[in-house]
């Protein structure tokens, strides 16, 4: 909905807008077409997602490739232009929403029609990936299909594809579509990229190593130590970035953030507040609307809602060092004071030290704080400033979702 | 026969009791910055080691891997034995920590103008 509402259509152009009816359909059919591509569909006539496209596209080559490619050079400068994008059945043309009156009077006799709509959020989405991926390219070729049975983006490039992959997967999370995974199937000098939804895709191997797109409940490390990455939000001022503590960074823009075993860059520290409120912005990469969650190093939680937080009802933080520490709040505007100064309005927690320890720890600080909706989504409430414990009594504080909003004029980035 | 040997085991008595004077001669005991020890703190982790010195006026210090160092405060009443390599002592006298401990959890306490100038080592009053 997300997509749809950023103004966008898709039109379908059958076979290709630079040839007769007649030519076009013959264009769009790839030269090693799948079983769903054995006989040219009548595209008005189908009334769900394409079937198995995966064989076709991944062979993009010839008429259909063709096709795409000459789609994609007449109207890259047309205005309201987005992409030329092969869905297994057709070649698709994505326009901007604003310009989709002039789009059809323009190609008005051509075959056009309104793409079906089980396919059309992940159309805008791969057409966007691919036309990041075809910048990407400077000019070599690049040709691209969507398989809407599996869900899957396959590019065909004459360049590294891992290249292509990661600008893809930029412009993926951008759309929301993160849970697309790529797959880097030759990375010589021609390859073919399949960027897939797959729920046994590994993206990433654990909270020390993440990649980007960077999820929430990562270690991150700077020059003054490690925190945790928070959660994703966009910013009217800052754009879309992972928010954490500011004291991580001593209070300093420009810090550069390294994940935890260094092998990654997360971005630069921006917008960094401290001591009140204590928070701070990672800018530079991209990220997701994930955290890890669980209490080990790889569980992957989708943070699906954000509220404010309550007292009395359990939450759960996924710092980096602590892992999932869960407790509820008693207090919803507390103080919290020391040498570098107060911070205010915060959500504080304190239970019985003992086995188990602190609520949370060192190092947690920036992690967010969740309301666990099922096994797999979370609601997002904060996150975590700081922590303790005396030898009785353990503290979290912890930074309420409002605040960082407020202080942004941000949303939660939902997946 | 016999004065002789009382007189080497005189004399041995003399070397080990000089020797004793001389060892604790080289244990030094000093005390250690404090700072209100607050139950909470703004937390982030490190991979840092303990390291001091008597002739030192910070006393103890973090030793970063990257070569940095982090003064360090330390509850009221702590103490630091140097005899000759660091031991800290907490108001009971129990050796807490060693010259060469890892730390993997510290909390600033510098000033605003930098709060990670002057640390304390997380979880020293916790379980």
């Amino acid at each position: 909905m997300r997509l749809l509402s950023r103004g966008l259509v898709l039109v379908a152009l059958l076979g290709t807008t630079l040839a007769s009816p007649a030519q076009a359909n013959q264009s769009a059919i790839p030269e090693a077409a799948g079983p769903a591509l054995e006989a040219p569909a009548a595209v008005s006539d189908r009334t769900t997602c394409p079937g198995s496209a995966t064989t076709a596209i991944t062979n993009l080559t010839g008429k259909t490739s063709d096709a795409v490619e000459q789609a994609q050079w007449k109207y890259q400068d047309t205005a309201g232009f987005r992409a030329a994008i092969y869905d297994g059945m057709s070649v698709v043309i994505v326009v901007d929403q604003s310009s989709a009156s002039d789009w059809a009077a323009r190609l008005q006799g051509t075959g056009l029609r309104i793409a079906a709509s089980c396919v059309d959020t992940a159309l805008v989405a791969a057409a966007d990936a691919t036309a990041s991926g075809t910048k990407v390219a400077a000019g070599d070729y690049i040709a691209a299909g969507y398989d809407g049975l599996h869900d899957a983006v396959i590019v065909n490039t004459t360049l590294d594809a891992g290249d292509i992959a990661r600008a893809m997967s930029r412009e993926l999370v951008k759309h929301g579509r993160q849970d697309l995974s790529h797959v880097v199937e030759n990375t010589k000098s021609k390859g073919t990229v399949r960027i897939a939804h797959s729920e046994h895709a590994v993206r990433r191997a654990s909270r020390t190593t993440d990649t980007s797109p960077f999820f929430g409940g990562g270690r991150i490390r700077d020059t003054f130590g490690g925190c945790t990455t928070g959660f994703y939000i966009n910013s009217t001022t800052n754009g879309t970035v992972m928010v954490t503590a500011g004291h991580c960074t001593n209070g300093q823009n420009g810090i550069t953030w390294f994940n935890g075993d260094g092998s990654a860059s997360l971005g630069a520290s921006e917008g960094v507040h401290f001591p009140d409120p204590d928070l701070g912005l990672i800018d530079g990469s991209g990220y997701a609307s994930d955290t890890f969650g669980g209490n080990n190093q790889t569980t992957v939680k989708s943070v699906t809602a954000s509220a404010d937080p309550a007292t009395g009802v359990t939450y759960c933080q996924y710092g980096a060092t602590s892992l999932r520490k869960c407790y509820a709040y008693t207090s919803l505007n507390y103080q919290f004071c020391d040498s570098s100064g107060c911070t205010n309005n915060l959500a504080f927690s304190s239970g019985p030290a003992g086995p188990g320890g602190s609520l949370s720890s060192a190092g947690d600080s920036g992690g967010g704080v969740f309301k666990e909706l099922t096994s797999t989504t979370v609601s997002a409430r904060g996150i975590v400033i700081g922590n303790g414990c005396s030898a009785t009594v353990c503290q979290t504080v912890d930074h309420k979702r409002q605040t960082i909003l407020s202080t942004y004029n941000a949303t939660v980035v939902l997946h | 026969m016999q004065a002789p040997n009382r007189s080497r085991r005189g004399a041995s008595f003399v070397a080990l009791c000089l020797l004793a004077i001389v060892l604790n001669g080289c244990t030094t005991e000093r005390p250690l910055p404090a700072a209100e020890f607050a139950d909470r703190c703004r937390g982030v982790a490190t991979d840092a080691v303990l390291a001091g010195s008597a002739n030192d006026r910070r006393v103890t210090w973090l030793q970063t891997p990257e070569g940095g160092q982090m003064s360090l405060v330390w509850p009221a009443g702590w103490t630091a034995r140097f005899s000759p390599d660091l031991q800290v002592l907490d108001v009971g006298g129990v050796v807490r920590m060693r010259a060469g401990d890892r730390v993997s959890g510290i909390c600033f306490k510098g000033s605003a103008a930098d709060p990670s100038q002057v640390v304390m080592i997380d979880g020293l009053l916790g379980n």
